[in-house]
């Protein structure tokens, strides 16, 4: 460790050393001597088993196995081992304390964004991947379960495209005919609330999703020359409502995939999903 | 102890707002707003500087100091020093490029 840290790190401090001021710049820096004055750098700063740190220390990373006698804040994490020791607090999004360490003051790991954007805006420093990752990834799977668990049919169209457009396509096509055929299962789910399983199939189940999957069903039957991946795509999937339309586009959707297979690869699975329907159905 | 362990090395990017003092040899390659003192050697790197005084066993300097130099063994002025005050030592070499602009007191114990 110490030989790859001396490698790397562009400053050291030796047990000997010390030094009565501030230590700042940029850069790495491990301390294995005596600092009686604050620390702030840009880079990953070690207080070495020997050293010694009388005041604040801010760095991106910091690592504690001497002692430090002041506020810690780091943009990235702190790690205090077992034989380091911190009297003062610590503020970072991420602190480990080993077993064995002595720490004193208050910890403070993940949230208050504001206060340490206000310590970097005073160093001139922007942050802002690390907070902020987690926040949205905390945010958006708590709201993409619900679009996809409770309104399936209202929400799935506009977030679903967006992100898997090309292979959206794919899919709806692969589900197109399963909503068609086995409707009652998936149209249970909106219609349920709005009246009986059975009378909902005919009644709101069935228009609300033939509109959605119209727009790929029903361009094979009037247009399909339009949307050419979408419809070659579709163009297997209506096979089942409409046996003779569908042998007929069946032929007819072979001689047209060629153009779409430029433009995209997932025409290809579009085929095979397309064709095991047949198959089925 | 290891030698690793006994130097003291400034980062070209690193800037001591103060004093630094050390018992073993010290390199500086970035700045020191204050004096340097050590016991053993003191290499200044091109490019460093020291606004303040220097003291040491050695003194090798090759970057800029506005202070007094102080050596009990020798101080070396290389290529591309710059130095702004006196040179207390009882050896000096200055070598071609060196910018000194002081005095000398080579009459020392």
């Amino acid at each position: 460790m110490t030989g790859e840290n001396t490698a790397r790190m562009s400053s050291v401090l030796g047990p000997s050393a010390v030094v009565l001021g501030n230590v700042k710049g940029s850069g790495d820096l491990e301390v294995r001597g005596r600092v009686q004055g604050s620390i702030a750098l840009s880079g990953r700063v070690h207080i070495a088993e020997c050293g010694v740190v009388l005041g604040d220390v801010e760095a991106v990373h910091i690592s504690v196995a001497g002692e430090i006698r002041g506020n810690v804040l780091a943009q990235d994490g702190v790690l205090v081992a077992s034989s380091g020791r911190v009297e003062g607090d610590i503020v970072a999004p991420r602190v480990g304390i080993e077993a064995g360490a002595r720490v004193h003051g208050q910890l403070r790991t993940g949230g208050e964004f504001g206060e340490r954007s206000e310590l970097l805006q005073q160093r001139g420093e922007s942050l802002q991947h690390a907070p902020q990752v987690p926040a949205f990834s905390l945010v958006s799977p708590k709201n993409a379960p619900l679009p996809l668990a409770a309104t399936v049919p209202f929400k799935a169209p506009s977030p679903v495209p967006a992100i898997v457009q090309s292979k959206g396509s794919a899919q709806s096509a692969a589900l197109a005919p399963q909503p068609s055929a086995p409707p009652p299962s998936l149209a249970a789910t909106p219609a349920v609330p709005r009246g009986a399983p059975s009378s909902g199939e005919h009644a709101s189940g069935r228009p609300r999703k033939r509109k959605r999957p119209r727009s790929p069903f029903a361009p094979p039957a009037g247009a399909i020359a339009p949307g050419t991946p979408t419809a070659a795509a579709a163009s297997p999937s209506p096979s089942p409502g409409n046996a003779p339309a569908a042998q007929a586009a069946g032929p007819a959707s072979p001689a047209r995939a060629p153009r779409p297979r430029p433009q995209g690869p997932p025409v290809v699975p579009t085929f095979e999903n397309g064709a095991k329907p047949r198959s089925r159905s | 102890m290891h030698p690793a362990l006994a130097d003291t090395i400034i980062g070209p990017d690193l800037i001591i707002d103060g004093n630094l003092k050390s018992d073993a040899s010290v390199r500086i390659e970035g700045r020191v707003l204050g004096r340097v003192e050590s016991k053993d050697s003191v290499h200044l790197g091109l490019g460093s500087a020291v606004s303040s005084d220097v003291q040491g066993q050695r003194v090798v300097l090759a970057g800029s100091v506005a202070g007094n130099v102080e050596a009990k063994d020798r101080v070396d002025l290389m290529a591309g020093a710059k130095l702004t005050g006196d040179v207390r030592s009882p050896r000096l070499t200055i070598a071609d490029g060196a910018n000194f602009r002081g005095k000398v007191d080579m009459d020392v114990q």
